[in-house]
C-alpha cells in the first residue's frame, strides 16, 4: 500500500468513526423524540439515522476492501447536554449534522480515487439532512 | 551584491573586452536579449475547473433563481477560464442533478486541496437546494 493510499484508507476510517458517533447520538435523540408530538422530527431523526447506518456500512466495506480491519465503534459516546424538549433535541441533531458535514469537507482532500468520491457523496448526503432539521441553505456548506 | 569570485572575473575581463572592441569596429554590438517575463505556471487543475464551470452554466437555463444566483457564487468562487461555453442538455432538473455529479466527480480528480474543499463544498450546496425541493 502507497503512502497516498494509506492517507486516503485513513480519512475514510476517520469517517467511520464519526458514523460510529453519529448513529449512537441519533439513537439517544430518537429515543426522546415522540413521534406522536413531534412527528417531523420523529420522521427527520429517522430517516438521518438510516442514512448514517448505510454511510457507516459503505464506509467499512470500503475499508476491508483494502484489506484493514474497520475501526471499532466506542462503547459510548458523549450525549449533547440539555436535550429535554423537542427543540433542543432537533437543535442537537442539526449541530450534528453540521459537524459531520464539516469532517467530510476536511477528510475529503485528505482522500484519493474512489475513496474520495464517497467522501464527498457522503458530504452532500449530510449537508441535506440539515435541511430535515430546520437549516437554510448556504453557498458553501461545512465551511 | 557580486561575489567576490566574480567581481574578480569580471575586473580580468572587463579590459580586455574594452580592447577587443575599439580595436574593430565592424563587431555588431551586442544586444541585450529582449525584455520576457516567464510565463504564468499552468494551472493543472483548469481543465477540471473550466468543464465544470461548463457544466453550472449550463444548469442555468429554465432553472429557478436560487439555483441561478447559487451557480453565480460557485462560478466566482472557480475562476474559470475567460469564454466557457455552457454545456446544456435536457430539463433543467436533469442538469442540476448532473451538475452534483459533475462537481462530485471534478472533486474526485483535482489535485489542488483547496480546489478539491470548494469543489466539495459546491456539491453540498447544489444538493442542499435540490434536496429542499424535493429533487434529490
Amino acid at each position: 500500500m502507497t503512502t497516498a493510499d494509506s492517507a486516503s484508507t485513513d480519512a475514510i476510517q476517520a469517517a467511520l468513526a464519526v458514523e460510529h458517533s453519529a448513529i449512537y447520538i441519533l439513537g439517544a435523540l430518537g429515543g426522546r423524540t415522540s413521534a406522536s408530538s413531534a412527528p417531523a422530527l420523529a420522521s427527520a431523526l429517522e430517516a438521518a439515522y438510516e442514512d448514517h447506518v448505510n454511510a457507516r456500512e459503505a464506509l467499512a466495506i470500503r475499508v476491508v476492501a483494502a484489506g484493514l480491519e474497520p475501526v471499532a465503534s466506542s462503547a459510548v459516546y458523549d450525549l449533547p447536554r440539555r436535550i429535554g424538549s423537542a427543540e433542543s433535541i432537533g437543535a442537537a441533531a442539526l449541530r450534528l449534522e453540521q459537524d459531520t458535514t464539516a469532517t467530510y469537507l476536511s477528510l475529503a482532500p485528505k482522500a484519493t480515487g474512489t475513496d474520495r468520491i464517497l467522501l464527498v457523496q457522503l458530504l452532500c448526503r449530510a449537508a441535506a439532512r440539515q435541511l430535515d432539521l430546520g437549516a437554510k441553505p448556504t453557498a458553501f456548506p461545512g465551511t | 551584491m557580486l561575489s567576490r569570485r566574480t567581481a574578480v572575473a569580471l575586473a580580468v575581463v572587463t579590459p580586455l573586452a574594452a580592447s577587443a572592441c575599439s580595436a574593430s569596429e565592424t563587431l555588431n554590438p551586442v544586444k541585450a536579449p529582449p525584455p520576457s517575463t516567464p510565463p504564468a505556471p499552468a494551472n493543472p487543475d483548469q481543465s477540471v475547473i473550466d468543464a465544470t464551470v461548463a457544466e453550472i452554466l449550463g444548469a442555468d437555463e429554465g432553472a429557478p433563481a436560487a439555483f441561478v444566483e447559487l451557480h453565480r457564487i460557485h462560478i466566482e468562487a472557480l475562476a474559470p477560464t475567460k469564454g466557457v461555453q455552457a454545456a446544456t442538455t435536457g430539463r433543467w432538473q436533469e442538469r442540476q442533478l448532473a451538475l452534483v455529479t459533475t462537481l462530485t466527480s471534478a472533486a474526485g480528480h483535482a489535485a489542488d486541496p483547496q480546489l478539491i474543499t470548494l469543489l466539495a463544498s459546491a456539491a453540498a450546496a447544489q444538493q442542499q437546494l435540490l434536496h429542499g425541493r424535493g429533487l434529490a
